[in-house]
């Protein structure tokens, strides 16, 4: 029997081989790919450019839910997060605050934080209105501004200073239309946001998103302003 | 020895070898659709193409020690299992959609060379395992020994490959 063992292990040996080297390449490529998105979400954020230059948020001046004029310059030296949304707003905006609620509870007692609520609906949306929504929503923070002002310059700088698409549909629940994006400002007042596995830039976070950093939702957003303030 | 039946032999011999690498390319391009894949067929075949060459040369070695009835018995399982290797062939092919290899630079390369090598050596295979057993059958030996020293190269080979190419191309498998 002996002279025979080594027929034996031969076998043994394809056998193995045969069911186990295709699983353990399998494991190594699927161990590159995990460590891809492992190396993205430890790389610097990436800036949003637009004609090779790094888009920066163009200058505003909104009334806040206290009657005081806010400016994009009240923002300088702080990370901030922005969301277009509007009070009566049935849908998403009750998701979206939900999860922007979730950024106050983490860093709204930093004087470097802040959050931008614009609202896309002005006329109803008043000072006093946007008081009482933040109030509802036990804002903390200093620098939580519900921000609201002239229509048209409203949507402009979603429309072109974001990119985040707002509209008028009176078709649509609430009558206004507008995405559920967040946008992650960086203290000196350029967009940022975290790359993607082939390098390219998210560009937003997903404001209706609880969690899943895969989708690039609030967790991820969370793990991105936290990048921000501590390391610029 | 009879020559004529000598001639019937070469003849069927010739008509199986062209008609089988026929059947077989006719066979892998049909594609039957709605059923069930039989993906659990490449490994098992590549087992057996790793059976197979691992008895070649356990053969080889009981006729090198003299072992007749070994080598005999050996052989005949090797063109059995080389048989059934052509039936999952065919029955994984007929079901599923052909796996693309989807590596890159050199090991790509290396793949569709290994892979090119296996298919037309596996074609000139069939004709020369059947004269080689046919030799042996009808009690030539000198020439069993001959051609036997072009075929067992040439099965190693192929058989060799086989299992290389499974394990190259498994992780594509969908």
């Amino acid at each position: 029997m002996r002279r025979y063992s080594y027929i034996v292990v031969a076998f043994i040996i394809l056998i193995f081989g045969i069911i186990v080297v295709p699983r353990i390449v399998t494991r190594i490529q699927e161990a590159d790919r995990v460590d891809t998105t492992r190396l993205s979400a430890q790389m610097p954020l990436a800036f949003i450019e637009l004609n090779g230059e790094a888009k920066r948020v163009p200058d505003f001046v909104f009334t806040n839910q206290d009657n005081r004029l806010i400016s994009n310059e009240d923002y300088l030296g702080k990370v901030y997060v922005v969301e277009f949304f509007f009070t009566t707003c049935p849908t998403i905006c009750p998701i979206m605050n939900t999860n922007m609620k979730r950024l106050e509870n983490a860093f709204g007692n930093r004087d470097d934080f802040g959050i931008a609520s614009f609202t896309i609906d002005p006329e109803k949306d008043t000072p006093a209105q946007l008081k009482k929504y933040a109030e509802n929503l036990d804002v903390f923070s200093q620098n939580w501004h519900f921000l609201t002002g002239n229509i048209e310059n409203i949507y402009d700088l979603a429309n072109k200073g974001f990119n985040i698409f707002a509209g008028i549909n009176p078709a649509v629940a609430g009558g206004f239309e507008h995405q559920g994006y967040f946008a992650l400002v960086d203290k000196n007042g350029y967009l940022r946001s975290r790359t993607d596995q082939f390098g390219n830039p998210i560009v937003y976070y997903l404001g209706i998103s609880e969690d899943e950093i895969e989708v690039q939702g609030t967790d991820m957003l969370l793990e991105d302003v936290r990048k921000l303030l501590e390391n610029e | 020895m009879n020559k004529k039946i000598n001639k019937t032999y070469n003849a069927v011999i010739i008509i199986v070898s062209i008609l089988i690498p026929i059947i077989v390319a006719v066979l892998s391009r049909v594609r039957i659709p709605n059923i069930a894949s039989l993906d659990m067929l490449p490994p098992i075949y590549a087992i057996i193409n790793g059976a197979t060459a691992i008895l070649l040369v356990v053969a080889v070695m009981q006729i090198k020690r003299g072992n007749k009835r070994k080598h005999q018995i050996l052989m005949k399982i090797n063109i059995m299992l080389s048989f059934l290797f052509l039936i999952m062939y065919i029955a994984y092919h007929v079901t599923s959609d052909m796996a693309i290899y989807g590596g890159v630079g050199i090991s790509r390369s290396i793949y569709y060379f290994i892979l090119a090598s296996h298919i037309i050596l596996s074609g000139i295979l069939v004709p020369l395992v059947l004269f080689t057993y046919k030799h042996a059958a009808v009690g030539q030996y000198d020439k069993h020994r001959k051609l036997a020293k072009i075929t067992f190269p040439i099965w190693f080979y192929v058989a060799v490959t086989g299992v290389v190419v499974y394990l190259m191309i498994s992780p594509y498998y969908n």
